[in-house]
């Protein structure tokens, strides 16, 4: 063995001294056809359940399968058609394989009505070369590496998108890879209009998605791009072509025009809370102040913002712009992506990096430009890396790979995930029927919420004249609409037929109708708004449900106990409204706690944290104070805006 | 066998069998041997294609990889130089031999770049 160790050492020597080739373009992956249906007539009111008032749909739109460079090193499988496959609630297996044979196998118990799957689209062309023997480049060390250590063609691979270099198999201007990079971008185009449902049934919709993946300094930057239909450029834009986010708007903007070829496209960003700050930073990119064309821009291409995913919630933190109790969930205790694996790129959080200080900020910033750049409705999903959109049951949590755990070739030893990960959540929109026009106009208009998993139905108008009694009268919903608007909706100002003098926000919350999740313990609404002066404010009000904290959850069994609501009604008038005050209020409803994913697992292994001899291989995290063995699951809203007459 | 032969035979198996901690991204044991072979391909990376990233981790690992080298390197010669002439080679061989024996028997090694993070042993840890 030595001396076979020897000559690989002085060969790979030789190997690194060689100069970089640069060979001309190889066509790999020749476009494939995507299916007739593709071409069909997709008029919108083609549903046989249409429902003008709108209905709940529960969708997962961070999905990433075998196409992605840190999934594939995870031993993941997966492609995008079987992504789709397992969110419209087919059984799917995940890794370890034994050969063929997929070790562990998921399903949900509820299909998802919506997905996307969303692969980073940076290393399309690189992962499809080194998995392809006789490509050019298959032979480069990089490749070498990806196929004998994944886990270092993680870090070492995956790292170049920190600073956006290029490997030299790639070629001139990485065209090689650009080529390459065809197959997997068709693939997923394929995968998502064979598992999209053009029937009058409607069960499902697939949107065509990709993930932006810039991490300058390894703080997170990272944005899906959204398709609303099957007009999607040839290749989607990474980070690689547009390096900063303001070139992916312009990319995009001269790509997917909507008047000359009918695309469609916005981007929803997320991992604020790994992002060192930069994601909601006060200035441009280049460091200059917000200018009011950046903000126009911002506003248009980013009307939604990920709140919580695999990688921690970015609501808000305690301490950092905050004292809001409630916002001690699923926090990391890193700020960046470099603080994850190596203590000396941490950094400490940031303000910028929590979508409720960027909603304050937004509020300052419309004042001085005209615009609000950081107008931003919410939602949730996984961000799962073994293709499984909408895993997101605390109690059957497989992990999700990505930056966390990895199984690829052997079954999990103890916790399937990182402790300081999470299963993610759902998106979920208020649209007529479940099609893709339907979807992607409500996303547009950010009439859309966040879960943390459980499928808890929620509502928020805000009007001037709602009824105090509106909770009892059956046309809840229509009245809603009537006399106010919905969430992610700006409240215009009062006129003289206006009864009250402050806003009236009617919440209803329905807790998850399966029976599967725990009854509803509050309603909040958070209020945030800026006063004469400019400085920014939040208030958090409790509406509805209980607050003595009665209902209680035992970590050791998971059982939980006392009192909870199923259903939730409030008409609520912000007692502190000053109409000369821009403001904003998103509704937040908190479930009774109940136990943490780590929990369900550490407790069937008998882990007793006090007697060491009962904590395997793997479990130490069971015991692991920073991170809590209970939770409160929940929904937030998109927020409602004011702004006044004198600031419009 | 001359105490330069010997002094290399017992550093040879020392880089070759020896678990030691290295750090990259998280911490491991693997031998010498095994980490040098991720740094010549970790290098080769940096001298190609270059990147901040690969960078840091080609600079990570060869240096690790040398100092450890290093160390194995003087620690084999003061261990030859106490023992007795007499028994130098019985030791060196001995040695040899019991690293081989534990190295391919048991899970010593452990890193996360192979088989999840598992313990493997030499021929793990290779594979």
């Amino acid at each position: 063995m030595n001396v076979v160790f020897i000559i690989r050492l002085l060969l790979i020597l030789l190997l690194a001294a060689a100069p970089a080739a640069a060979e001309p373009v190889a066509v790999l992956a020749p476009p494939l056809v995507l299916p007739s249906a593709a071409a069909a007539d997709e008029t919108e009111g083609r549903c046989a359940d249409r429902n003008p008032l709108r209905k709940a749909l529960f969708g997962d739109l961070h999905v990433h399968s075998t196409l992605s460079l840190d999934a594939a090193t995870q031993g993941t499988r997966n492609r995008p058609r079987d992504a789709y496959r397992f969110a419209r609630g087919e059984k799917l297996g995940i890794q370890p394989y034994e050969g063929e044979v997929a070790l562990r196998e998921v399903q949900l118990e509820r299909p998802l009505d919506f997905a996307a799957v969303t692969d980073h689209a940076e290393l399309f062309g690189e992962l499809h070369i080194c998995r392809t023997p006789g490509a050019e480049g298959y032979d480069a060390i990089a490749c070498q590496i990806y196929r004998r250590w994944p886990r270092l063609a993680f870090f070492l691979i995956n790292g170049s998108l920190t600073d956006g270099s290029s490997f030299s198999f790639c070629g001139e201007k990485a065209a090689i890879c650009l080529e390459a990079a065809r197959g997997p971008w068709q693939e997923t185009i394929v995968a998502a209009e064979e598992a999209y449902d053009r029937s009058p049934t409607c069960s499902f919709t697939s949107l065509i998605a990709y993930e932006w993946t810039a991490a300058p300094e390894t703080n997170n930057l990272h944005r899906n791009v959204i398709f609303g239909n099957a007009q999607v450029p040839n290749l989607p834009i990474s980070s690689r072509d547009a390096r900063k986010v303001s070139d992916l708007w312009d990319a995009l903007a001269r790509e997917c025009d909507r008047d000359t070829t009918g695309c469609e496209a916005l981007i929803i960003p997320h991992n604020s809370n790994l992002s060192g700050g930069v994601m909601f930073a006060e200035t441009q990119e280049d460091g200059t102040a917000f200018s009011s064309a950046y903000a126009r821009r911002r506003a248009e291409m980013e009307p939604l913002v990920e709140l919580s995913q695999h990688k921690g919630d970015s609501e808000c933190r305690i301490g950092v712009g905050t004292r809001d109790e409630f916002c001690d969930f699923e926090l990391l205790p890193y700020g960046n992506f470099g603080g994850k694996f190596a203590d000396f790129q941490n950094v400490a959080p940031q303000e910028g990096s929590f979508v409720r200080n960027a909603l304050k900020k937004g509020l300052l910033l419309e004042k001085n430009l005209g615009t609000n750049p950081f107008q931003m409705g919410v939602i949730s999903s996984t961000d799962t890396h073994l293709g499984t959109p909408g895993a997101v049951r605390e109690d059957k949590h497989p992990g999700h790979g990505g930056a966390g755990e990895p199984s690829s070739v052997t079954m999990p030893r103890g916790l399937p995930d990182d402790i300081d990960f999470n299963p993610g959540g759902l998106a979920v929109v208020w649209a007529e029927e479940n099609s893709r026009e339907s979807i992607f106009a409500a996303l547009r208009r950010r009439e859309t919420y966040s879960t943390t998993g459980p499928r808890i139905k929620v509502r928020l108008f805000g009007g001037w004249n709602y009824a105090q009694d509106l909770c009892g009268q059956t046309d809840f919903v229509a009245r809603g609409y009537a006399g106010g608007v919905p969430m992610g909706g700006v409240l215009p100002n009062p006129t003289e037929t206006t009864t009250t003098s402050a806003p009236r926000f009617a919440i209803q919350a329905l807790r998850d109708s399966a029976g599967l999740e725990t009854p509803l313990e509050r309603i909040q609404i958070v209020k945030g708004w800026m006063d004469a002066d400019g400085e920014l404010h939040e208030e958090v009000y409790d509406v509805a449900g209980r607050t003595d904290r009665q209902a209680t959850v035992d970590s050791d069994t998971c059982a939980t106990a006392g009192p909870g609501a199923n259903q939730l009604c409030e008409v609520w008038t912000d007692p502190d409204f000053d109409p000369e005050q821009s403001a904003f209020w998103y509704a937040r409803v908190l479930e009774n706690p109940s136990c943490r994913w780590q929990s369900f697992i550490c407790n069937a292994a008998g882990v007793d944290c006090s007697d060491p001899e009962t904590i395997g291989a793997g479990f130490a995290p069971c015991c692991d104070s920073a991170f809590p063995r209970t939770i409160q699951e929940r929904a937030v809203t998109s927020p409602i805006w004011f702004v006044p007459e004198s600031t419009s | 066998m001359s105490s330069v032969w010997l002094r290399c035979s017992l550093w040879l198996s020392l880089l070759l069998f020896l678990p030691i901690p290295f750090w990259a991204f998280g911490t491991g044991w693997a031998s010498v041997a095994w980490l040098a072979e991720i740094s010549a391909f970790t290098a080769a990376v940096f001298l190609i294609d270059g990147g901040m990233v690969a960078t840091m981790m080609a600079a990570t690992l060869v240096t690790q990889t040398i100092l450890w080298a290093a160390f194995l390197f003087f620690a084999s010669a003061r261990i030859v130089h106490r023992l007795p002439p007499s028994r130098r080679t019985g030791f060196v061989t001995a040695a040899g031999l019991a690293l081989l024996a534990v190295a391919l028997l048991l899970p010593i090694y452990a890193t996360s770049f192979v088989r999840d993070g598992q313990p493997v042993n030499l021929i793990g840890l290779f594979q």
